[in-house]
């Protein structure tokens, strides 16, 4: 009985409210309304999003328990509380919200990215990860011995397979042998328990497969189909039996912690006992997504629309983190990036980079800036959130909500830094996803402060060469070019140099040297 | 309940299957009123079973399981019936499904949810005119025996009936179908050239196809949107204002894109918070000035309006609103 219980899907929708419109009509929704077409192929393209959110709600409410609402989302002003001795803010959100450590993985399952699953033993890291699995249409005992677990033996032809041992003693070219691959290495979702209990070397051999998407092995190359990864560990730091290497470390997409247990569930969990019934094992047909469907789903997330408004924002915060002024004499030097790779002593050079206002600057709470890759993480899952909140539209609300899970090990905080030594911010040491939040709050809200949506003189400068140069004549060209210098003098008089500025200057510097370029051509024509 | 043989003999022939369906759409729709449902069948379903068994024997029963199941999804959500919430559904089944028989005994479920579906949207669109698409297709149902032509022909009559926003697609309808049927769609004159006719509606979007060769100029050609307490959807006096051709109105912290042309015009949401563009009296060779619009030397007085207080225009068309009303007027300025 409890088996029909398991597998119930509510038909209810899980987040009724009005689709939006992100082009003004199609012409197929004339014939699209409250009558089903009959068209099964059209009405299963627009509801993959609804697919998805009842797969998240099937797994909250019945397979893993996480009655946790840590993504928030409010749609009028929620109420709130102080609560404790340090009187910390407790909130009720006033709009649907969500277990990060159910909606991460659906997420990453969705976009075929990577996800870490970071916590103490026995918190339903692994569990999650096989029910991502069996979501993508695997058997249950398939997906559990495709898993790759890491121990220190862990062998490069552990994971990839072994050549055929006939082979071997026939061959007389390496061409010749014949390789059995393993299976997991075809499979749309793969696992792998404890990646830092893996040694150096077999990590080496992982980060081919997880960065470029291929194995190789003698020579012989198999080529695998795009995934969604799901990997555990105790520790988020890198640290465990095996130093995990940095570049593999990289690879990661989201960072998403298994939140404790709450004991006042217990009940469900001895329901679990009584029945002797595994979730994992009782997924509903219904939430099983097809090879087509998952293609589908991320085109659809692919075209979710950023707006220019949020995708500024999104802009002037990166933009805070890389300058270091001291670093170079070369403003394109003057980054932690060319600090770390000279080795230099960080804690010297932070004492040299005097004049700015330490605890204002975001930029000197962090000991690194955020990498192309991050960037590209943060818009794709951006897209991710607002496609499973039915939305064709990224909100800023989904960014700030997600942002901190992608940029959990990427951004890496200075503890050093005057930040965590202002009162009420020590906690920040140890929450790093509300250090990242309220960073990304304080940017935005340094963002209002400039007016940058209404003053901001490079969003013109680059319209403008966002439309060509193609019939611009050379009289125009130069009043662009001296429009450019006057903007540097200006901004050279008495400001200091802060990240932003420093990237706008070198955005200047682009279309200066784009400019000078064309008119070089258009004066030799 | 009395009803024609062609549909008493499918009901009874699936007597078993019919009564499930409905005990399975009770549960999905727990008002469905069985008296409504049984009324639905007699007197819309029975007389396209009737006409189906006349044309194409074989088709009656697929024709009626079809209705049956679309019949199920209108009664229960109260589309028609003596509790629908308009009168156009059940119009299109009274006049025009009979007369669309042949085509959709060829593919039954799709046509009857897809006109179904129509007449609905027609019915939800401020300023369209589903009686007037009806009455189109009626007159053309004649001409259509494919399932693909009556819903090419439904998009430009739904276009013609004030569905503004399906311009562009409907003149692509318009040069892909029989040039005969396009002209007649369009309502223009036999002789003219159907093609050049689709490219100076392409260009100009206040071209009457009935008379293209009529003067026009400078004028009013109607209103779009209303008080959101009337049915309407502004809780404030608009603005308006453009990106680029698109032309946009602005309330309540929310925008929609406006298409207009001689057959009516649409307001679409956009989706997002859209706090008001700046207001102009000014754009291109028009102005606001003296409780008018301005273009050269002509004008058009604007007294509904009161003050005038934002202006928005592209090539063809000014957008004009005013203190003093809801309503925002629309200037053909072609």
């Amino acid at each position: 009985m409890f088996e029909r219980v398991l597998q119930r899907v509510s038909a209810a929708p899980t987040n009724p409210a009005p689709r939006e419109q992100v082009e003004g009509f199609d012409v197929a929704d004339l014939y699209r309304g409250p009558v089903d077409t009959g068209d099964q192929a059209e009405v299963a393209q627009s509801s993959l999003d609804e697919k998805l959110r009842q797969a998240y709600f099937w797994i909250v409410n019945t397979a893993i328990i996480s009655p946790h609402y840590d993504i928030e989302f409010n749609d009028a002003p929620p109420s709130s509380w102080e609560i404790g001795d340090g009187r910390r803010r407790f909130t009720l959100p006033s709009a649907q919200s969500y277990s990060s450590f159910v909606l991460l993985p659906l997420l990453t399952f969705a976009t075929r990215r990577k996800c870490l699953f970071i916590g103490g033993p026995g918190r339903g890291k692994t569990a999650t990860a096989i029910l991502m699995g069996v979501l993508a249409g695997y058997p249950v005992r398939e997906v559990r011995r495709a898993m790759q677990h890491g121990h220190p033996q862990l062998t490069i032809a552990d994971l990839f397979g072994n050549p055929l041992p006939a082979d071997l003693l026939k061959a007389e070219r390496i061409e010749d042998i014949r390789i059995a691959w393993r299976s997991w290495l075809g499979m749309r979702v793969k696992i792998v328990d404890e990646y830092n209990r893996i040694p150096t070397r077999t990590q080496s051999a992982l980060l081919t497969v997880m960065g470029d998407n291929y194995a190789e092995l003698l020579g012989h190359v198999y080529e695998c189909p795009e995934a969604a990864w799901f990997l555990t560990a105790n520790d988020e730091s890198g640290g465990g039996t095996y130093q995990v290497i940095e570049a593999l470390r990289d690879r990661i997409d989201v960072i998403v912690q298994a939140l404790s247990f709450n004991p006042r569930f217990l009940e469900d969990l001895l329901i679990r006992v009584e029945e002797r019934v595994r979730p994992e094992e009782a997924v509903p047909p219904a939430l099983i997504f097809t090879a087509a469907e998952l293609d589908l789903v991320d085109q659809q997330i692919r075209r979710v629309v950023l707006p220019a408004a949020v995708r500024r924002r999104i802009e002037f915060f990166a933009s805070q983190f890389e300058l270091l002024d001291v670093a170079a004499d070369q403003l394109e030097y003057r980054t932690k990036d060319t600090a770390r790779l000279t080795g230099a002593d960080w804690r010297t050079l932070v004492a040299a980079d005097s004049g700015r206002d330490r605890l204002q600057d975001l930029g000197c709470q962090s000991v690194n800036g955020l990498s192309v890759r991050v960037l590209l993480t943060l818009l794709m899952y951006s897209k991710a959130l607002a496609h499973f909140r039915g939305h064709q539209i990224v909100h800023l609300d989904d960014v700030r909500q997600i942002l901190p899970f992608v940029l959990r090990d990427k951004l890496q905080p200075d503890l050093a830094a005057p930040f965590f030594d202002a009162p009420g911010n020590a906690i920040f040491r140890t929450d790093r996803i509300g250090w990242l939040r309220q960073l990304f709050d304080a940017s935005c809200g340094e963002y209002d402060r400039l007016d940058l949506d209404r003053d901001d003189p490079l969003v013109a400068l680059n319209g403008e060469m966002r439309r060509g140069l193609e019939g611009v004549p050379a009289a125009e060209v130069r009043a662009r070019i001296v429009a450019i210098e006057r903007l540097v003098a200006e901004w050279s008089h008495g400001r200091k140099l802060y990240g932003t500025l420093a990237d706008d200057l070198l955005n200047l510097k682009y279309l200066h040297q784009r400019y000078s370029s064309y008119l070089r051509w258009l004066e030799s024509a | 309940m009395l009803v024609g043989a062609p549909l008493a003999t499918s009901l009874e022939a699936g007597r078993r299957d019919f009564n499930r369906r409905f005990g399975e759409a009770k549960r999905r729709f727990p008002d469905l009123d069985a008296g409504a449902f049984g009324d639905f069948l007699a007197t819309l379903v029975d007389p396209l079973a009737t006409a189906v068994a006349t044309l194409d024997p074989d088709r009656a029963g697929l024709t009626v399981g079809a209705a049956y199941e679309v019949g199920l999804e209108l009664v229960g959500k109260f589309l028609v019936g003596p509790h629908a919430r308009q009168p156009w559904v059940e119009e299109t089944w009274r006049r025009l499904v009979p007369a669309l028989a042949r085509p959709i005994a060829r593919d039954p479920l799709r046509l009857l949810a897809a006109l179904s579906n129509a007449a609905y949207r027609l019915a939800g669109q401020s300023g369209a005119c589903p009686r007037g698409w009806i009455d189109r297709m009626v007159d053309l149902a004649p001409r259509c025996e494919d399932p693909h032509l009556v819903l090419r022909l439904g998009r430009l009559l739904a276009w013609r009936a004030g569905l503004a926003v399906l311009r562009v697609q409907a003149l692509a309808e318009a040069r892909a179908i029989d040039g005969t049927l396009a002209l007649m769609a369009l309502g223009a004159p036999a002789d003219a050239n159907r093609e050049e006719l689709c490219d100076c509606l392409a260009d100009d979007p206040w071209l009457d196809p009935a008379a293209p060769g009529r003067a026009r100029g400078l004028r009013l050609a109607g209103w779009v949107g209303s008080f959101r307490g009337w049915g309407g959807e502004f809780g404030e006096p608009p603005t308006v204002n453009s990106e680029g051709d698109q032309l946009l109105v602005f309330a309540d912290d929310r925008r929609w894109w406006v298409a207009a042309d001689t057959f009516g015009a649409t307001l679409e949401l956009a989706p997002g918070v859209a706090p008001p563009a700046p207001a102009r009296l000014a754009a291109g060779e028009v102005h606001l000035a003296e409780g008018a619009l301005w273009c050269g030397a002509q004008r058009v007085d604007l007294p509904q309006l009161g003050r005038l207080t934002s202006l928005a225009a592209n090539r063809h068309t000014a957008l004009v609103t005013g203190a003093a009303s809801f309503r925002v007027a629309l200037i053909a300025l072609t």
